[in-house]
């Protein structure tokens, strides 16, 4: 008995690697000794399928069978992309030679350090990003206009790290035509500041954020409808406010 | 599709012909399930899951049954026999890194002569299977039903592999002597 003969029961039990089923089913060509041996233990290999006791199938079982293939092909298809980019990947890695791997590395790398250098003198501010945000002030805007009654919405001071933001959120308000845009306005001491122009969508609604510098405060918060872009005092009507 | 041969069935199964895989369920499930649920051991769930993913095997296979090689119930029971294996084989190793190993390896050496002496209705198999000594069968059991590889079983045993090996291949060489007296070799009639 040659060596290779040995693994003829392992390749009948299917407890090779696939590699070694291949090697095995090669040599079995070419080996009258297994063949014959083969043949004379597969019939009562095959009758031990038989070795086991009627059971009663549950009837839900065919349609758990049917919705696990069907549902399966879906992840199956997801796989399918996954291993034809990890093929990508591995074809990627057959055009490097060590050599030119470890050089591209190493580029990585100092590229990566330099840019880590970069951020960490770049700004300080970026380091102490993951604060989170706090809720200064919160507003209700209310309709200034009798004839949109339905229109309101809320207005937000946010802090975060060294930023200060005023975040406007509006529902209900009328659609705009041609040139119009909605133009929020910032009260202090009599004086109105532009805070930005928003645009609503289809239900009415829309939102701002503007960043405020630290100093920056204000009384009162209303939003015109403008005739036309870029104003730096209201023209149009007030439609909400707080 | 009542009317389809098995071999016109699984040709259109490759063609991702729905309906054929599910008369393929009709003829096959009680047989599929029931050699699943030995695998299992007798836990349902298991024995379901293993029907579903040898179903889904048919459903994929690159494979194609090739009538000259044997009957279609042999190849369909040798699909879901390598499912099977797959499946416990997962399954114990997931219990061992989960640490729920039983470490205690006598439990896979249960005598198997019970299990025949419980059924009432004796299959030829289980026929020719009880007239070899209880150490062929669970030489037999361990390999066939319970997956365990040569070298896993050698170890269980305290033997050399290659005794186990020879052992194997004389219980199986018996099993078919007593197959062939008992009349019976090709597999049961369904």
């Amino acid at each position: 008995m040659e060596r290779k003969c040995e693994h003829l029961l392992s390749y009948m039990a299917n407890t090779l690697s696939e590699a070694d089923k291949n090697k095995f089913e090669a040599h079995m060509k070419n080996c009258d000794a297994c063949r014959k041996e083969y043949e004379e233990l597969s019939k009562p290999w095959e009758a031990l399928q038989f070795d086991f006791k009627d059971q009663h199938v549950p009837e839900s079982l065919k349609e758990d069978v049917f919705n696990f293939i069907f549902e399966d092909q879906e992840k199956e298809q997801k796989h399918t992309i996954k291993d034809r980019l990890k093929a990508r990947g591995i074809q990627l890695k057959k055009q490097f030679t060590p050599l030119t791997s470890g050089l591209v590395i190493l580029l990585f790398a100092v590229a990566a350090i330099l840019t880590y250098v970069n951020i960490q003198s770049g700004s300080q501010q970026q380091i102490a990003s993951s604060q989170p945000a706090k809720i200064m002030t919160s507003l209700h805007l209310t309709s200034a206009n009798s004839q949109m009654h339905d229109a309101d919405g809320y207005a937000y001071v946010v802090q975060q790290n060294n930023t200060k933001k005023l975040i406007v959120q509006v529902n209900g308000l009328p659609k705009l035509e041609g040139t119009e845009t909605y133009q929020v306005w910032l009260l202090k001491d009599g004086k109105r500041l532009n805070a930005g122009i928003f645009n609503t969508n289809e239900s009415g609604s829309g939102v701002l954020t503007h960043t405020l510098s630290q100093e920056e405060d204000f009384d009162k918060i209303g939003i015109t409808k403008e005739p036309k872009l870029d104003n730096t005092q209201p023209e149009g009507k007030k439609v909400v406010g707080s | 599709m009542e009317d389809r041969t098995d071999l016109e069935l699984i040709n259109l199964v490759k063609q991702k012909h729905r309906p054929a895989l599910e008369e393929i369920y009709t003829r096959y499930i009680k047989l599929i399930y029931s050699f699943a649920y030995k695998f299992s051991h007798g836990n349902e769930e298991d024995a379901k899951e293993m029907v579903q993913l040898t179903f889904l095997k048919l459903w994929t296979t690159k494979s194609s049954y090739d009538p000259s090689q044997g009957k279609f119930v042999n190849w369909l029971l040798t699909i879901a026999r390598n499912v099977c294996i797959d499946y416990i084989r997962r399954k114990k190793k997931d219990e061992h890194t989960s640490h729920h190993y039983d470490t205690d390896r006598t439990l896979y050496l249960a005598d198997p002569k019970d299990h025949i002496e419980e059924s009432f209705q004796q299959t030829e198999i289980a026929k020719a299977k009880s007239r070899l000594s209880t150490e062929q069968r669970k030489l037999i059991d361990l390999l066939y039903w319970r997956g365990f590889t040569l070298m896993e079983i050698a170890e269980m045993e305290n033997t050399p592999v290659g005794t186990i090996k020879s052992r194997l291949h004389q219980s199986l060489k018996q099993l078919k002597r007593h197959l062939e007296n008992g009349g019976f070799i090709d597999g049961k009639e369904m």
